[in-house]
């Protein structure tokens, strides 16, 4: 694969994400299309959608590292953090338990307003191979009242790929941004 | 000459797949004689549900 030239663009770099993430099962998606390596399509079994978890404020995170020579391949980490432990957490937390043991895909929207997806690529890629199939959860209730960091769920989705998360195309950004995505449930 | 056609996985038969483009959103149900168009549409979102026949 020849090397294309990379000349950077000059503007605003927003660190962090957006605190709505997107979150289904694997089994949900059949496939993804990349026009100009943008996601341009969502091809999902019958009427499954993406479901909407809302995290806190600056709590999203996407981390990935990884070493590459003749092999190689990055982890990357898709970390929510949650407040105010609930029964509704735990079950999300239940589900997402259940749902990792096959995969589960997430969408998610960084401080610069771009949409990415991880857990699927084109099937050329790894198509719905290496989807996130691990979870760690994380929980301390602290000591004091004015513990502000403690009593806080953090939930980590975990994945091996030899491949980077892809970002969708303009009008499914759009889409995403404005609400109006039909592979997710806004409901 | 060739005549390439669109073939369907027989695997995926009676399945239904949403195909969401942002511009026309549309949900297939996958049969034996589903028409071209649609099977060159699922063949071009790159859907495993279709595959190549590039017949001579």
């Amino acid at each position: 694969m020849a090397i294309a030239k990379y000349l950077k663009t000059c503007g605003k770099n927003i660190p962090g994400n957006r605190k709505m993430v997107f979150l289904t099962e694997i089994a949900n998606l059949t496939s993804v299309t990349e026009t100009s390596d943008k996601v341009s399509a969502v091809t999902m079994t019958g009427g499954a959608t993406f479901k909407r978890v809302e995290a806190e404020i600056d709590s999203v995170q996407f981390t990935s590292e990884g070493t590459f020579s003749t092999a190689g391949a990055e982890t990357q980490n898709l970390i929510l953090g949650f407040g105010n432990r609930s029964t509704e957490l735990e079950l999300l937390r239940n589900e997402l338990i259940a749902g990792v043991a096959c995969g589960l895909a997430a969408i998610w929207v960084d401080g610069n307003g771009k949409a990415w997806v991880g857990g699927i690529s084109l099937a050329t890629k790894e198509g719905i191979e290496r989807p996130f199939n691990q979870l760690q959860s994380n929980f301390d209730s602290g000591l004091t009242p004015n513990d502000t960091d403690a009593a806080k769920y953090t939930i980590t989705l975990t994945r091996l790929s030899g491949y980077p998360v892809t970002e969708f195309d303009a009008t499914l950004t759009t889409a995403i941004l404005g609400g109006t995505a039909t592979f997710i449930d806004w409901t | 000459m060739s005549k390439t056609k669109y073939i369907v996985d027989k695997g995926w038969v009676g399945s239904t797949v949403s195909i969401f483009t942002g511009a026309v959103d549309r949900t297939v149900k996958i049969t034996d004689n589903l028409d071209q168009a649609t099977l060159k549409l699922l063949y071009e979102l790159k859907h495993e549900a279709v595959k190549i026949d590039d017949g001579k």
